[in-house]
């Protein structure tokens, strides 16, 4: 009996790797092919795919392999059939669209990237070893194909943001340009119901220098929270605070990272300086502390990793805002018209803008698509980032799946996502445009309220075209020369300013210390290294 | 008076093994609680072992594409069974044949199987060797070859093997028995308690790995389900932290249900290896009465 059972088993086994054989061999073929032709043959190879069942006569279609960091998709493969119907007509290409789980996505690229497998295009962005990447030569130059091969994607994306994607003057990305544009005016917002309660005038914060809006809205959570008690004034966590990352509250930006020293003031941008040492950083610190004392922020908020439940709960009175345009400027935005991660129900909300409107020097990398430089098909990946940008249908039935099966309109007009249908899981900027001058890329509620989304995202895509742009576009620092001295700033920096911008410490008495330590850390190093290589290239 | 105290330490013991095995299973009950309470319920009261809002949201949003989750049920229970199976196999054959005096290059032999352990290829070099050169990317072979081989079970077998009498061997030889009938009606018998344990320890490393799906796996169909879960909620979190980079999230976050979906994948991801731990048992307790085979 038992022996049966095993029996059965390795036969169970055996079976599977029969057909494991019958894959691979599927596979070696094809790659054995590929080695062959893969001698910089940059002149289209076409009949390297003969096997691809593609039901057309003339045979030569071209198979195109597309990393990108999603969740499992439901139902891919009827969505990609009919999308690979579209582009093999189009242009003579087979996609295979293939998702990696995003916590494993960078490091897959790494691995792909280094083994020297087989890719053809896959998404990047400067959070996502944009740079490692192209300093290894790993992204194909693609600066005299887009303006004869994707002319549209070249000339819709505003100029400013191919700075972002050039290394050393060469373009090495397509930008994905999304619906909400790329300009930044930052700003925060308050919950409306409450301002009205307590006969609060949020249009005073309007354009205010954020110091001296946090001090307004002092005034107001503290009236607030007497009527409410149960509320949270403002959000403090470990993660993320006012000078963590939001260089633009500032009027400042990063050289860099975000989170180590050595920021510039945007009306100085030939000076380095050390953000924690600025009279800004001692005042934000005070009224933090202020806050803390008197109760309008969490006690724990030095060591709060996950504000998310407070955050659903609609706990805050108070918040930032990245979104824009403001309740002012566009009152029907829907956008910001309600607290993060609430519904305009539970938690309305208004919003103001207080900084200038810019496009942040990292703005062209933060989704791009690149093409590998070993690929032998780089005018073909090309071609279809062009149709991927320019037809519509195409990109609406991969990114959203097909109207009155994976989403519907009920009869006011308004979309909704089917359950346990087709879902990309929102990550339709990871693969093309999202934007279009005809907003035809994007799904909006067919009344009212999308016409009003449609006219709040112009807005954005006219300041696209006029805003400032960050002094330091296209400035790559190299951190190399002082590696140890971050790893030592940074560790100071993760242990003592979340306490400060939580006002768990008093800053008189702290934050000379906090600047000692961080000099004895060395980061004067990095000051004066960021300074040279500012000059260096500004030059 | 003398039973009474022995009653003390009675009850003493009792209610220590008592608490410890609260202790191992109160947690279990409570996330299967969670799991099925309603999000808001979770957000505003806290955690309960009884549900105060009994909702079965979290399991329909993990089930909602219900067939790729069945079938990676499928994957996994298949590659568990057959990559068990098949690392017991090997590894059993390879410790046996260490073992085995007859073999006289065992020493040498035994070098290849060690020196893994102090110098290893890495994670570029396996990656290449399994996607340029054996081409299983993509294959179920590749989940299950890639636990075949472990140093440690070898060791813990040979010195398991070690202490099966050669004299039975012998009388088994002097019988009549070839070598394949001693190892499979001989040895193998005997050593049920460390194949047992051995099992148990690799049908978990497949049950649990994620890792080398999320590698070598790029069609939907080979998905393993520990990496379906943990793409589900890297998914939910994702769409939480990166709501700045694509706005059109924003909308979808309200709905998620992150606790209850994180406590519903959990109870799916042990679900059927439980069964396991009751059903080997036996195995582990008679591991105690191994000397009974004397020489």
């Amino acid at each position: 009996m038992k022996r049966k059972v095993l029996a059965l088993l390795l036969a169970g086994a055996m079976a599977c790797s029969v057909f494991a054989g019958c894959g691979g061999e599927k596979d070696s073929g094809n790659d054995s092919q590929k080695v062959q032709s893969d001698d910089a043959q940059k002149d289209e190879t076409k009949d390297e795919e003969g096997q691809e069942p593609s039901g057309e006569e003339t045979g030569d279609i071209v198979e195109l392999n597309f990393y990108y960091s999603n969740s499992p998709v439901a139902d891919q493969d009827r969505i990609m059939d009919k999308a690979n119907e579209i582009i093999e007509k189009e242009i003579g290409v087979h996609l295979n669209l293939i998702p990696v789980d995003g916590a494993q996505y960078a490091e897959k690229m790494n691995l792909m990237i280094n083994t020297g497998d087989d890719w053809d295009l896959c998404f990047t962005a400067h959070w996502m070893d944009f740079y490692n990447h192209t300093a290894k030569g790993a992204y194909a130059d693609l600066t005299d194909l887009l303006p004869t091969l994707a002319p549209e994607t070249y000339s819709r994306i505003p100029e400013g943001l191919w700075e972002g994607v050039k290394v050393d003057g060469k373009i090495v990305a397509v930008v994905n340009y999304q619906q909400w544009g790329a300009a930044q005016r930052k700003g925060f917002r308050v919950r409306s119901d409450i301002a009205e309660e307590v006969g609060f005038d949020w249009k005073q914060l309007e354009d205010k220098p954020t110091l001296e809006a946090l001090e307004i809205l002092g005034d107001f959570i503290g009236k607030a929270l007497e009527a409410h008690p149960d509320m949270i004034g403002w959000e403090t966590a470990q993660g993320g605070n006012l000078f963590k990352s939001d260089c633009l509250y500032w009027d400042m930006d990063a050289v860099g990272d975000t989170e180590v020293p050595g920021w510039i003031r945007l009306d100085d941008p030939k000076t380095v300086i050390n953000q924690f040492e600025t009279d800004e950083f001692m005042e934000f610190c005070k009224i933090m502390r202020d806050w803390y004392e008197k109760g309008y922020v969490r006690k724990d908020g030095a060591t709060v990793t996950d504000t998310t439940p407070d955050r659903t709960a609609a706990k805050f009175v108070a918040e930032l805002c990245y979104g824009w345009p403001d309740s002012i400027d566009f009152p029907g935005n829907a956008d910001v018209a309600k607290m993060s991660m609430c519904t305009p129900e539970n938690a309305p909300a208004v919003a103001v803008s207080t900084t200038r409107t810019i496009i942040p020097a990292g703005a062209g990398a933060n989704a791009a698509v690149a093409v590998n430089a070993n690929s032998k098909n780089i005018e073909k990946a090309v071609e279809l980032i062009e149709l991927l940008n320019t037809n519509d249908e195409l990109y609406m039935l991969i990114t959203q799946g097909e109207e009155g099966v994976d989403h519907v309109y009920d009869e006011e007009g308004n979309y909704s996502l089917v359950d346990g249908m087709y879902n990309f899981n929102y990550n339709e900027w990871q693969i093309g445009q999202s934007y279009s001058p005809t907003f035809t890329r994007a799904l909006y509620n067919r009344n009212e309220a999308g016409e009003m989304a449609k006219e709040s995202q112009g807005i954005v895509f006219e300041a696209d075209k006029t805003a400032d742009v960050s002094p330091l576009s296209g400035f790559v620092f190299n951190s190399e020369p002082v590696k140890t001295q971050i790893a030592n700033c940074s560790a100071v920096i993760d242990e003592m300013l979340p306490s400060l911008c939580s006002g768990s410490i008093d800053p008189e008495e702290n934050i000379p210390q906090f600047l000692e330590r961080l000099e004895s850390a060395g980061v004067n190093d990095i000051i004066a290294e960021k300074q040279a290589q500012i000059e260096a290239w500004m030059n | 008076m003398k039973t009474g105290k022995f009653k003390i330490s009675y009850a003493v013991i009792h209610i220590l093994f008592i608490l410890l095995a609260l202790a191992c299973i109160i947690p279990l009950l409570l996330v299967l609680g969670i799991s099925l309470t309603d999000e808001k319920t979770l957000l505003a009261e806290g955690y309960h072992l009884i549900p105060r809002q009994f909702s079965t949201f979290a399991y329909k949003y993990v089930f909602a594409g219900a067939t790729s989750v069945i079938r990676a049920y499928g994957v996994t229970i298949f590659v568990t069974a057959v990559g068990t199976v098949l690392h017991l196999l090997f590894m059993s054959m390879l410790a046996y044949g260490l073992t085995r005096e007859e073999v006289t290059a065992r020493n040498k032999l035994a070098l290849f199987v060690y020196l893994p352990v102090l110098f290893n290829g890495g994670m570029i070099p396996t990656y290449m060797m399994m996607t340029k050169y054996l081409h299983l990317k993509n294959t179920l072979t590749v989940l299950i070859l890639i636990y075949l081989a472990s140093v440690t079970n070898v060791l813990i077998m040979k010195n398991f093997f070690r202490s099966i009498p050669n004299s039975l061997l012998e009388s088994a030889r002097i019988d009549g028995s070839g070598e394949i009938r001693t190892f499979f009606k001989i040895v193998l018998p005997l050593s049920k308690p460390s194949l047992a344990s051995i099992g148990l320890f690799v049908a978990i490393a497949y049950w649990n790995d994620w890792t080398t799906c999320s590698l070598y796996i790029e069609t939907p169909k080979l998905q393993t389900l520990q990496y379906l879960l943990q793409s589900l909620m890297n998914n939910i979190r994702y769409l939480q932290q990166n709501a700045s980079a694509s706005r059109s999230m924003e909308f979808a976050i309200a709905e998620l249900p992150n606790e209850g979906a994180r406590m519903a994948t959990c109870i799916l991801a042990v679900g059927p290896i439980i069964l396991l731990y009751p059903f080997l048992q036996k195995y582990f307790e008679s591991g105690l009465t191994i000397g009974a085979v004397k020489e």
